[in-house]
């Protein structure tokens, strides 16, 4: 990284702040951790702050996600459209600072955000209830942060990889919904040429070890692992699974002894991979582009 | 060392489309050369190349003794840019964009400084860039392009947008930087704009140069004789004759009721009025074709239109090149 690259960032980071869409999606996950909470206030008999917690960790795991791709899917092919690209790479950043800076720029954003949120969520926290689950907060903060800021690499990545809006938003939509819908379907497929017969658990209910890893791959589900992990309950994913087991971070579904690599903390790995392969792929495809 | 050096530049998209053809051009340093052609000629295809924002399809090129392709980022470093079609950052201030345009060359420059040389006030350095007009946008950019006293300006229609008042700013600049030993490559469509500030011109078609050199080079090479039809009450006898021994005359001919004087340089006409009068014949009436740069520009540059002097330098120069790029 090059202080061309921190100039980028630096540059993105501010116009950014600027922007009313990055306040109003701010805003957005401010006002539902709000409404979530106030939703458990009401409903559940002599609530405690911790109960807070798993709807609050549930609900980031969809809107996490979205802003971050949302907060990156323009970040290169908006200013390749506008034309801004072309002032920004007439001064001496090159490509790969403007795509990393990109990246850490929108990086800054989400991180912003999904700190504003959890900056509520301990302000209300501590207003109704007068106590603080700081070890679980501070838990899914960092899931949270990671999982965004896998998101952003997933949209910048896109964004360096496509020449108009429009195909940057259709492939950040597809990816929300491979993760959301179809993930399930595509790790059957491979299970099934691999072991030529479609995923199911042994007698005893449990699954093989790779299988489950391969839901882990999902950065939707190495979250959920994460914040199982933090709170030692097994809330799972909001993913769609018709074959695949709906919790896979519980290790007693795993058959036979647990492997290293379905230990927790792998979950963290993972999403780092997802910040920075997309990233690394769409700069191959910007590295060579015509942005004349 | 030479600010742009260009080798067989060519760029084509696709099959069909041959954007820029075997361009050699070679600007020194210090030099301010303008870069002609309508739009769509393959200006701006060069000027991307030379930025490697365009890669091109044969050919190759140096700028201020940097390859192209290979150390752009040195390029990068020494030059001033002021693309063509390019947006600025609507939600940043005008000096926010110089701070990065200085952070991003890591110079040591101020933005009142640049503010100040491209003609935009303070105030206006501290609102949003998305309420500056086009031309306050296009000084803006020139003033990025400043930062850091670069080596080459590579200006690509820097006119555009401006008003008279912003135009004879731009040109003003161009000179001040000139003098300051920056060479400038000047790109536009506008011959006047050229013409003011460029030591040397290069006229650029269909990607193919059809002309280069100074302002008077052109103007010797492509625009040929001036007309001067002359009405005589009476013809004396013999001075038809006589007057290509005129100095600069290079020829006379007897027309329907007129003579018409071709003067090989402008002084002429005047020496060849002169020579008549003193044979005795009076001038009744004076028409004078002469062809301006404009003409031979369009002339130049235009498939239809007819070149200015019959079948003379300018047309038969440029016509079968002109029909090569077609075929």
């Amino acid at each position: 990284m090059t202080n061309r690259t921190v100039t980028v960032a630096r540059k993105d980071f501010e116009d950014a702040v600027q922007s009313k869409m990055l306040w109003s999606l701010i805003g957005l996950l401010v006002f539902i951790v709000g409404l979530i909470y106030f939703a458990v206030w009401w409903n559940v008999d002599s609530p405690e702050a911790i109960d807070i917690v798993g709807p609050a960790s549930a609900i980031m795991q969809l809107l996490v996600p979205l802003v971050a791709l949302i907060a990156g899917y323009l970040s290169i092919v908006g200013e390749r459209q506008s034309g801004s690209i072309k002032v920004l790479l007439s001064l001496p950043p090159n490509r790969r600072d403007v795509v990393f800076g990109k990246l850490l720029g929108r990086s800054g954003v989400i991180v912003s955000a999904v700190l504003a949120a959890f900056l509520a969520l301990v302000l209300l926290s501590l207003a109704v209830f007068q106590e603080l689950p700081i070890v679980d907060f501070l838990g899914i903060a960092g899931a949270s942060i990671l999982t965004g800021t896998a998101f952003v690499g997933i949209a910048v990545g896109v964004s360096a990889m496509v020449s108009s809006r429009g195909k940057a938003m259709a492939g950040v939509i597809g990816l929300y919904l491979v993760f959301l819908l179809f993930w399930d379907l595509l790790t059957a497929g491979i299970y099934r040429l691999l072991e030529g017969e479609l995923p199911a658990p042994d007698p005893s209910g449990q699954w093989e070890a790779w299988y489950v890893f391969l839901q882990w791959l999902n950065p939707i589900e190495a979250y959920a692992v994460l914040t199982d992990a933090v709170l030692g309950e097994s809330f799972g994913a909001f993913t769609i699974s018709i074959f695949a087991p709906q919790n896979v971070s519980d290790s007693d579904i795993i058959a036979g002894e647990v492997p290293a690599y379905l230990s927790d903390p792998v979950a963290i790995p993972i999403l780092l991979v997802w910040f920075l392969l997309p990233v690394v792929l769409g700069y191959l495809r910007f590295r060579t582009a015509d942005l004349g | 060392m030479t600010a742009i050096d260009t080798d067989g530049l060519t760029k084509r998209f696709g099959e069909d489309v041959l954007a820029v053809d075997e361009l050699d051009l070679t600007i020194e340093e210090g030099e301010v050369f303008g870069f002609l052609g309508p739009n769509g000629a393959g200006k701006s295809t060069t000027i991307n190349m030379l930025l490697d924002l365009t890669r091109p399809t044969s050919g190759s090129a140096t700028v201020l003794g940097h390859d192209i392709r290979a150390e752009s980022q040195q390029i990068r470093e020494r030059i001033g840019v002021l693309p063509e079609g390019y947006d600025l950052y609507d939600r940043l201030t005008g000096r926010k964009h110089l701070e990065f345009a200085i952070r991003a060359k890591d110079v040591d420059d101020d933005p009142d400084r640049l503010l100040d040389r491209v003609g935009l006030d303070p105030e206006d350095g501290d609102r949003d860039v998305g309420g500056y007009s086009k031309g306050m946008q296009q000084r803006l950019a020139l003033g990025m392009a400043l930062a850091g006293d670069p080596d080459l300006l590579i200006l690509d229609e820097p006119s555009s947008g401006l008003d008279p008042t912003g135009i004879s700013e731009v040109q003003e600049i161009v000179r001040a930087e000139a003098d300051r030993g920056t060479a400038v490559f000047f790109s536009s469509h506008i011959l006047g704009e050229v013409e003011a500030v460029c030591d040397r011109i290069g006229v650029l078609n269909e990607g193919r140069l059809v002309a280069e050199g100074t302002i008077d080079d052109l103007q010797r090479e492509f625009a040929g004789d001036a007309k001067l039809d002359l009405t005589l009450e009476p013809t004396p006898d013999g001075v038809v004759g006589s007057l290509p021994d005129v100095e600069g005359v290079s020829g006379a001919t007897v027309e329907d009721g007129f003579v018409r004087v071709r003067c090989a340089d402008s002084r002429a006409k005047a020496r060849a009025i002169n020579h008549v009068e003193a044979a005795g014949a009076t001038v009744a009436d004076i028409q004078v074709e002469d062809y301006s740069l404009e003409d031979i520009f369009t002339a130049l540059t235009s498939d239809d239109v007819e070149p200015p002097a019959d079948g003379d330098d300018a047309a038969a120069d440029a016509a079968p090149e002109r029909a090569e790029v077609e075929a």
